[in-house]
């Protein structure tokens, strides 16, 4: 990786749809495998994106805007330490967590907590969220410019055939790190007394401060967990594309709201199914009806389900909160 | 024996409501107080202005010789009084055992099996109960689930919003000899209820909250028998 790579503009980016081109040529069983594998990888990019997304959701009953600007604005960060501060990868990696994480506890702290605390309703948040999106994807396009970059990777874009299907390393990487991701998030939902204070807080944020739970301190960690989450997620899937862009974060920020719905919204493993569905789905249809509708395909979905099956895959019955 | 709970001129708004008037009240160690009175009278906003969940606006609430009023809920909890509300609460998607070590979130240590053998004396069920979701458990053990939950933080005061709502007479008789027990390991508990008479049997002292204000108060067997509680809170017999 040049260290100017930051003042190169890139139209020639090598972004899936030329693995998909390539894979056109192939015989039709791996070309199915090649399809598989693109929508796996992609689909496991969603999943975290999900989880952290669903959190927010399950704590805050809050349709977070901020969560795909935080996509973006992690992923940025990490190409900003590597090719500006020419920093080694794991350091911009947690920095670039722990400094979007920061960024999200803020946000809620400076912004949805004041709202929180005047008992206002919760549509006030969600357009709250909206504005400070707007806000700091201005702010960037200002900083950054509108202009794709080229985005480091790692293992040189190396890759093996599996099956007849190329598989490449940073795929395989990514597809490990965020099973081990996951699995380690669900420990922690599940058995840590933070986890089990977010989850009582969810349930019930009244009998969760009787507790003696703190629900701000909750909340803002929720915050930071979803931040963080979503910057691991920008980070992996602009290393898979190798390019980024100002506009990935308000797709990324779409497309893990309608994975979230799929799976059946407050639920991890909801969470993580509609991520690997919706990833599926992704390249299977730019893959077999055009490339033009892989932005598309999956609103489609979430719109079919909204209609047949409004809580998801995986999701409790709606119900009223006491 | 030393108050271990006083109140004096106690106000309480939300927003322009006037809900609590010139509170006052005591509390003594080991006691049992009840508080009775009708619907929207005021009585969860009492014990919500204890708990730290609603903020008072002026007066003075005393702990064990220190103000609490004003303080946040977690706070107070780590003080020693817990709050078991009003419809239970629980966490429904939250195993009991989940539900019971989220009551003792205050507690200091990893070893829970003294805190899980005290609940367990008292409501065997929960033990039978232990892996299941609470959601799923009947009303009158969701209620003991409730007041186990409460009692995981080993709090010197337990304050119950009404533990006898929406239970059978069977199971409201159970649950009180329960209190009492707690009491008899040394718990003082402030107690509302609407079954006014089982309240005043069980209590060492109990206030009449009408309108938000204090309108009687005195011993248990005594406002038993005075007309005006007989006529107004014990359907006239
Ligand atoms: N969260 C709230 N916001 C506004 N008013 C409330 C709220 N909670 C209770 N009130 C009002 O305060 C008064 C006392 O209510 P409450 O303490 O719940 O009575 P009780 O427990 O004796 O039935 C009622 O008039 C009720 O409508
Ligand atoms: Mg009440």
């Amino acid at each position: 990786m040049p260290r100017n790579t930051m003042n190169h503009t890139i139209n020639n980016i090598r972004p899936a749809s030329v693995l998909i081109e390539v894979g056109k040529r192939k015989k039709p069983m791996e070309f199915f495998a090649q399809q598989l594998v693109n929508g796996i990888a992609l689909g496991s990019v969603y999943a975290l994106s999900a989880i952290g997304y669903s959190l927010v959701y399950a704590v805050l009953e809050l349709i977070n805007f901020t969560h795909g600007t935080m996509y973006m604005v992690g992923a940025y960060l990490f190409l900003i330490f590597v090719s500006m501060c020419s920093m080694p990868y794991w350091l911009s990696f947690i920095l670039a967590v722990l400094l979007t994480g920061t960024l999200g506890y803020c946000i809620e702290k400076f912004t949805l907590r004041p709202i929180r605390k005047k008992k206002l309703p919760n549509f006030m948040m969600l357009i709250c969220t909206m504005g400070v999106s707007i806000l700091i994807q201005n702010i960037m396009l200002l900083f950054l410019g509108s202009q794709t970059r080229l985005y480091p990777t790692l293992f040189d874009g190396r890759n093996v055939a599996i099956f007849g299907a190329n598989i490449s390393y940073i795929q395989i990487f990514v597809v490990i790190m965020a099973i081990i991701l996951m699995l380690l998030m669900t420990v922690f939902i599940k058995k840590s007394k933070a986890g089990m204070a977010m989850r009582a807080t969810a349930q019930n944020s009244d009998a969760a401060e009787l507790m003696g739970i703190n629900v701000d301190r909750v909340v803002g960690l929720t915050f930071f967990a979803g931040a963080a989450l979503a910057t691991i997620s920008g980070i992996f899937s602009c290393m898979i594309f190798r390019s980024i862009n100002l506009s990935s974060g308000v797709v990324i920020g779409n497309k893990t709201f309608a994975a979230t719905v799929l799976g059946g919204i407050g639920e991890l493993k909801g969470a993580v199914l509609g991520g690997i569905l919706i990833g599926i789905i992704e390249t299977f249809t730019a893959g077999y009806i055009s490339s033009n509708l892989r932005d598309i395909a999956a609103f489609i979905v979430l719109i079919i389900v909204l209609i047949v099956r409004p809580r998801g895959l995986l999701g409790k019955p709606v119900q009223k909160k006491v | 024996m030393s108050m271990l709970l006083e109140i004096k001129g106690l106000n309480t708004f939300y927003g322009n409501l006037h809900a609590l008037w010139d509170i006052d009240i005591s509390v003594k160690e080991g006691n049992i107080v009840t508080l009775i009175g009708s619907n929207g009278a005021g009585k969860s906003t009492l014990l919500k202005s204890i708990s730290g969940t609603v903020r008072p606006r002026s007066g003075e609430i005393i702990f064990d010789g220190r103000s609490i009023i004003g303080k946040p809920a977690s706070y107070i909890v780590k003080e020693g009084i817990t709050l078991s509300p009003e419809g239970r609460q629980i966490f429904p998607r939250m195993s009991v055992e989940e539900n019971l070590r989220m009551g003792a979130y205050t507690h200091k240590g990893k070893d829970y099996s003294s805190l899980f053998d005290r609940v367990f004396s008292l409501f065997p069920i929960l033990k039978e109960r232990f892996g299941q979701q609470a959601g799923t458990l009947s009303g009158g053990e969701q209620q003991m689930l409730a007041i186990g939950r409460a009692l995981m933080s080993s709090p010197r005061l337990l304050m119950l919003d009404e533990p006898s709502l929406g239970l059978s007479p069977l199971l409201t008789e159970t649950i009180f000899q329960l209190i009492t027990e707690i009491k008899q390991q040394g718990v003082t508990i402030l107690l509302i209820e609407q079954n006014a008479y089982m309240a005043l049997s069980v209590a060492d002292y109990s206030y009449v909250l009408e309108n938000g204000r204090i309108s009687m108060e005195g011993k248990g067997s005594d406002l038993l028998e005075d007309e005006k509680v007989i006529s107004s809170y014990l359907g006239g017999v």
